[in-house]
């Protein structure tokens, strides 16, 4: 865990372009939100692989993600099942549901339908959020951040050694 | 935007997909086989096992060799041992998470074959409590008609006549003591002497006075009296013995008259005892097909009770489903194409019974004929069966409607020769059919829990017969014999109750026709059996009524000593009475003459007077 926030920060700090970053991050809000086993999420897998998007803040998204999940399980549920009988859509569902494409992304469970939604909608939202935050954190924070003391009591840290061991292996 | 593309990360991807695809092609086949044996062994709830599995992509599907299957209540036993199983999967309707197999065929199909290694479970759970079925041959035993041999049977039993007998040379032998004894305390001839000699001496001594007389007259008659109370005592005596006797002789003569009678009572009671009861052996149908029929019937239900997950078609809609956390719940929408989650449209399989091989299909499958819209169906035809003109097993497993499901089943069988077929397998009786050739029809419904069949069975040209390995009993012989004298018979069955509790009814004109031949052959063996008992009875009898004869003879000599007593004191009483008559008439007329002469003298005395009267007053 250490390791992949040491990743993040040097990430953060390098001249990775901001978009990469925080679309690892959506992503795997994405897959860390719905059910890992699912059509949807192979198409994940391929954009992260084939696009330049960050593993480790994809990674990082996984895991925050998964756990904030299943906080929000019952709500995800709850959601789902309102989405899935809204009278309005039920032929389209039912189309879908009369596909293989359909049955293989299991969309008419509760879980992955509640889940993918709240993925879906927030997934620009935060993209955009995420992108403001470091553009921000690289204009403001890395000068004030080295004269801190608190920065100073970090430098004699554990975590800031592992950081000094991962920027000699990794190069920017 | 080509600074965007990560070429290497769509290789690492292709790798990814590429490698899994290759371990699922490498290790279908295991994986196959371990979800097979699992499964099957979980729902067999003994070992299920399977030499190999392979996989095929064209058509999608899988072969599997050597299926076996333990019988969970004989684990060194097969339920069934299937040779080669090839199936063809719908890839479409995989990817809707749905398995439908599209053909499947079995070569090669075996019931009951036997293990190498027991199939049992480490941890096997209890079997459960099986439900007690009717056992049709709980309801015959053979009536018990072993007939003995005469002499021994007279020896050994307790006869009426030979009781009676018995009776009747005790009664004899104590009533001749009694009678001694009886007669002992009777007024013998001395006695009797001496009231004849009593009667000489009271008579009394007449001397001609008149006075003296009169006295010895008088006294005479009170000796008289005295004596005839004495004789009337002893009359009565004699008398109360001869009523006595009259009674026990009249008993004697009754018990010996029964005794006559009683060897005829013993022999009707004889062929009585030795009858074959008809009653208790109008179900011989039953005793010799029963158990076959009950096996047959309860591995019919076996396996229709095996079958019976793939049936259950009652669909029950999930109402207010609380989810698993993190799973969710599925919600169904209308399908197009309505296909079951699991289905095998096609099953064709050859099974090998001992007669040759019965091949037949199996179509649809599914534990959901609702979604399906179509009943399982089956037909089996027979193949390689030779002396067979015609075999045809079909039914319908109907479970579309919910709560309303129907199963039904009809085999037909014409022209089954049968060749040495164990048709009663109890040691006391074996019973084999040598040769017959029968026409069956049965029909099978189960519908609302309720069970129901008939079956009709035309047995011709038949052999029947009985192997004993030891001795046989008397019934046992007659039956062997009769059987024999079958050439052809009906059997006709009726199945009724439910699933965990049915009865068969069998009704056979083998019954009457084993009956028939059985009385005849019974009947003239009883009445051997009789005619034997009846001249050892006889000389028995004979020999013990001669000596109760005599006895009753020596008694009828005490009757006449009685009867010559009887007379003897009546003789003496009459004697007593015809004295004191004779002596009080000779009182009586003593007394007359006396008064006589009395009257005379006083007549004389008056006319003596009268003329002494006459004399003074002359004048």
């Amino acid at each position: 865990m250490f390791r992949t926030l040491a990743k993040l920060l040097q990430v953060l700090n390098s001249e990775t372009a901001p978009g990469q970053i925080s679309l690892g991050l959506c992503l795997g809000m994405v897959v860390g939100f719905t059910p890992f086993f699912t059509l949807h999420n192979v198409l994940v897998l391929l954009l992260v692989l084939v696009f330049r998007v960050n593993v480790s803040a994809f990674l990082l998204g996984v895991a925050l993600f998964s756990a904030l999940a299943y906080l929000l399980d019952p709500w995800f549920h709850q959601l789902g099942l309102a989405v899935l009988h809204v009278e309005d859509l039920q032929d389209l569902w039912t189309d879908f549901y009369n596909t293989a494409m359909g049955r293989l992304e299991h969309f008419n469970n509760t879980v992955v339908m509640g889940s993918f939604i709240v993925a879906l909608l927030l997934f620009l939202p935060l993209l955009l959020l995420i992108n403001l935050l470091i553009k921000h954190y690289r204009t403001h924070v890395p000068g004030w951040f080295k004269n801190s003391r608190l920065v100073t009591m970090f430098k004699a840290s554990h975590f800031y050694s592992v950081y000094q061991s991962v920027s000699r292996v990794v190069p920017p | 935007m080509t600074r965007w593309i990560r070429w290497w990360g769509l290789a690492v991807f292709v790798l990814v997909i590429a490698a899994l695809a290759g371990g699922i092609v490498l290790f279908a086949d295991r994986l196959v086989k371990g979800a097979v044996e699992s499964v099957g062994t979980r729902a067999n709830g003994a070992k299920v096992e399977l030499s190999g599995a392979s996989l095929s992509f064209s058509p999608l599907g899988f072969a599997l060799t050597d299926l076996q299957v333990t019988d969970a209540h004989q684990p060194l036993r097969n339920a069934v041992q299937i040779q080669r199983i090839k199936f063809a999967l719908d890839g479409y309707a995989m990817l809707r998470r749905n398995i439908v197999v599209t053909d499947l065929i079995a070569e090669g199909v075996r019931t009951d074959t036997p293990r190498t290694t027991s199939g049992a479970l480490p941890q096997a759970p209890a079997p459960e409590a099986e439900v007690k079925k009717p056992e049709l041959m709980d309801r015959f035993s053979f009536p018990q008609v072993d007939l003995p041999d005469a002499k021994q049977f007279l020896a050994s039993n307790e006869l009426t006549s030979i009781k009676l007998a018995e009776q009747l040379r005790s009664e004899l032998d104590q009533a001749k003591q009694q009678w001694n004894q009886r007669l002992a305390e009777l007024p013998d001839s001395a006695a009797l002497k001496k009231y004849e000699e009593r009667v000489q001496q009271v008579r009394p001594d007449l001397k001609g006075n008149t006075l003296q007389d009169a006295q010895a007259i008088a006294e005479s008659v009170k000796q008289l009296q005295a004596l005839r109370d004495d004789i009337s005592k002893d009359v009565q005596r004699v008398q109360s013995t001869k009523q006595a006797w009259d009674t026990d002789w009249t008993t004697w003569a009754q018990h010996s008259k029964d005794l006559l009678a009683a060897p005829g009572a013993d022999l009707d009671h004889l062929k009585k005892k030795y009858s074959l009861d008809a009653k208790g052996f109008a179900n011989a149908s039953r005793a010799l097909f029963g158990g076959q029929i009950a096996h047959w019937t309860d591995t019919g239900l076996y396996w229709y009770d095996k079958a019976k997950p793939l049936l259950a078609g009652d669909r029950t809609e999930v109402q207010e489903q609380r989810p698993q956390r993190g799973k969710g719940i599925d919600v169904r929408f209308t399908e197009r194409d309505q296909t079951p989650g699991f289905l095998i449209r096609s099953f064709k399989l050859g099974l090998e019974v001992p007669a040759g091989i019965l091949r037949g299909e199996i179509r649809n499958i599914t534990n959901d004929q609702v979604t399906l819209g179509h009943p399982l169906t089956f037909n089996f035809f027979a193949e390689n069966m030779p002396g067979l003109q015609d075999l045809e097993l079909e039914g319908v497993f109907n479970h579309v409607v919910p709560g309303a499901a129907v199963d039904s089943a009809r085999f037909k069988a014409h022209g089954v020769v049968v060749q040495r077929f164990d048709v009663l397998h109890q040691p006391s009786f074996p019973v084999v059919l040598s040769d017959a050739a029968v026409d069956l029809d049965a029909t099978v419904k189960l519908q609302d829990g309720e069970l129901k069949g008939d079956m009709s069975a035309n047995f011709k040209t038949v052999k029947l017969g009985a192997e004993f390995a030891g001795s046989a009993g008397e019934l046992q012989k007659i039956l062997a014999a009769a059987l024999v004298d079958v050439r052809h018979f009906m059997l006709k069955a009726q199945l009724q109750g439910s699933l965990q509790a049915y009865d068969v009814e069998l009704r056979s004109d083998l019954d009457e026709l084993l009956r028939d031949a059985l009385n005849r052959q019974f009947r003239a063996r009883v009445d051997k059996f009789v005619a034997d008992a009846k001249l050892q009875l006889d000389t028995k009898v004979q020999a013990t009524r001669g000596e109760l004869e005599a006895k009753l003879g020596d008694l009828k000599g005490i009757g006449g000593v009685v009867d010559e007593r009887q007379k003897q004191v009546n003789d003496v009483q009459q004697k007593a009475e015809q004295e004191l008559r004779l002596v009080t008439d000779k009182s009586k007329q003593q007394a007359d003459e006396k008064t006589q002469s009395a009257k005379q003298k006083a007549a004389q005395e008056a006319d003596k007077l009268e003329d002494r009267l006459k004399e003074q007053l002359k004048f």
